[in-house]
């Protein structure tokens, strides 16, 4: 593991600022990454491209907001096949679909954790999502730290809700989200 | 011997392209029957791509054979009853028409699944249909069928080879092979 957890709480305890605080997200170190199953064998995919607003207010949670917009056609599934399978027709159809995209709508937390609930689009269709996401400090970094901050998005998804269902017989419906984005004040 | 076919003998290179590409059209036959039955997953998907480079490899033989065949045409055909010739005949001329459609419509079909085509690692085959659903789903179907009838008049041929060599004991199958 690249950074030391901070828990949530703690930032959250220590934090002074009223205002939620916006963060840019470093694409070369972020990984928007996720696990599928084909052939009942766990694959890491990822998006190579995508764009990611955050704004947390460590006062209020419920006044945090995150966006995300996941860039289709940089889907990777892995492995060359299994990048072609998610981009084609049949998964993706990253031609006439170029986004994914991510807009939450209330945030709370509970301990070290927070829940984003809000709407996923994939393939145009929309529909509810809740996502865990927790904050990180990096390794060394000092307890109060909140201009560098990790943050870690997990979830599930069933592919099925959002007619990206080929390669059925291969390809579990489930996928675990699992992003990991290095984000600084902007 | 002779590379080229004379009026009585089959040349070097009509008897080679036989039967390597006979061996290699049994062996796809079993290697596609095979790959469609499978469960794939991570270790053994990539079987699908080398089948298919694999049959473009038999595809280009294949081309080479008729080619060859236009500018050197077989020696005269051993005494047989007129409907035996006919039926010789038919069966050749369907066997070179499903070895092209065979690999044409797995080049099709695998192309319309959008899916790239390696040649073992060294480039990539062009697509030669856009990717389109329900043309692969028909074309790999097509594909599958006329391999299966492929091999089925194979059988006959080789049926007809052997009764030749053992039945009639002519020098036909020897004249393939010598
Ligand atoms: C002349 C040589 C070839 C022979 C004899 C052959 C034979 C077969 C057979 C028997 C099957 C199984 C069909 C079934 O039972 O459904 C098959 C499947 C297939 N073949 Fe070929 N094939 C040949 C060339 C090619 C070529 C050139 C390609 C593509 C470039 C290709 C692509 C495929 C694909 C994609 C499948 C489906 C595999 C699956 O079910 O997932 N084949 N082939
Ligand atoms: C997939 C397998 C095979 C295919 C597609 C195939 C195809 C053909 C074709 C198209 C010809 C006609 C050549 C021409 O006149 O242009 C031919 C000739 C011949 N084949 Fe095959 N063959 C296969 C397997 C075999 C096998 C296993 C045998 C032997 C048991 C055999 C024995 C012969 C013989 C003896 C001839 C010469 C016939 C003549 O003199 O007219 N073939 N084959």
């Amino acid at each position: 593991m690249r950074f030391l957890f901070s828990l949530f709480f703690v930032i959250i305890a220590s934090a002074a600022t009223a205002a939620p605080i916006k963060y840019d997200v470093n694409k070369d170190t972020s990984d928007v990454g996720f696990i599928y199953t084909f052939g009942g064998k766990d694959i890491k995919g990822a998006f190579n491209d995508f764009d990611i607003d955050v704004a947390i207010d460590f006062k209020s949670l419920k006044n945090s907001t995150v966006s995300v917009s996941l860039k289709t056609q940089t889907a990777s599934g892995g492995f060359i096949f299994g990048t072609q399978a998610m981009r084609s027709k049949k998964i993706l159809s990253a031609k006439a679909f170029p986004e994914i995209t991510f807009l939450s709508k209330s945030v709370t937390g509970r301990g070290d954790t927070a829940q984003i609930l809000g709407d996923i689009t994939v393939r145009g269709i929309t529909k509810p999502l809740t996502l865990t996401a927790q904050l990180f400090r990096p390794k060394g970094s000092d307890i109060n730290e909140r201009d560098n901050l990790i943050m870690k998005i997990t979830g599930t998804l069933d592919r099925f809700d959002f007619g990206a269902n080929g390669y059925a017989k291969e390809v579990a419906p489930d996928l675990k989200i699992n992003i990991e984005a290095f984000i600084k004040k902007q | 011997m002779s590379l080229r076919n004379t009026q009585t003998r089959f040349g070097l290179i009509t008897k080679s392209l036989h039967w390597i590409i006979a061996i290699g059209l049994w062996a796809l036959f079993f290697f596609g029957k095979y790959i469609s039955n499978l469960e794939l997953g991570p270790d053994n998907f990539h079987l699908i791509p080398r089948h298919k480079a694999f049959g473009i490899l038999m595809l280009g033989l294949i081309t080479i054979r008729i080619l060859w065949r236009t500018t050197n045409p077989p020696p005269t055909a051993l005494p047989a009853k007129p409907f035996e010739h006919l039926i010789a005949k038919l069966v050749h001329v369907a066997l070179y028409i499903l070895m092209l459609a065979t690999p044409l419509f797995g080049w099709i079909g695998a192309s319309a699944t959008g899916f790239s085509i390696p040649f073992f690692g060294l480039f990539d085959i062009p697509l030669i249909w856009g990717e389109d659903e329900a043309v692969a789903d028909l074309l790999l179907s097509l594909h599958g069928y006329s391999a299966m009838a492929m091999m089925a008049l194979a059988l006959l041929h080789i049926a007809a080879a052997l009764y030749r060599h053992f039945i009639k004991r002519d020098e036909t199958l020897r004249r393939m092979i010598r």
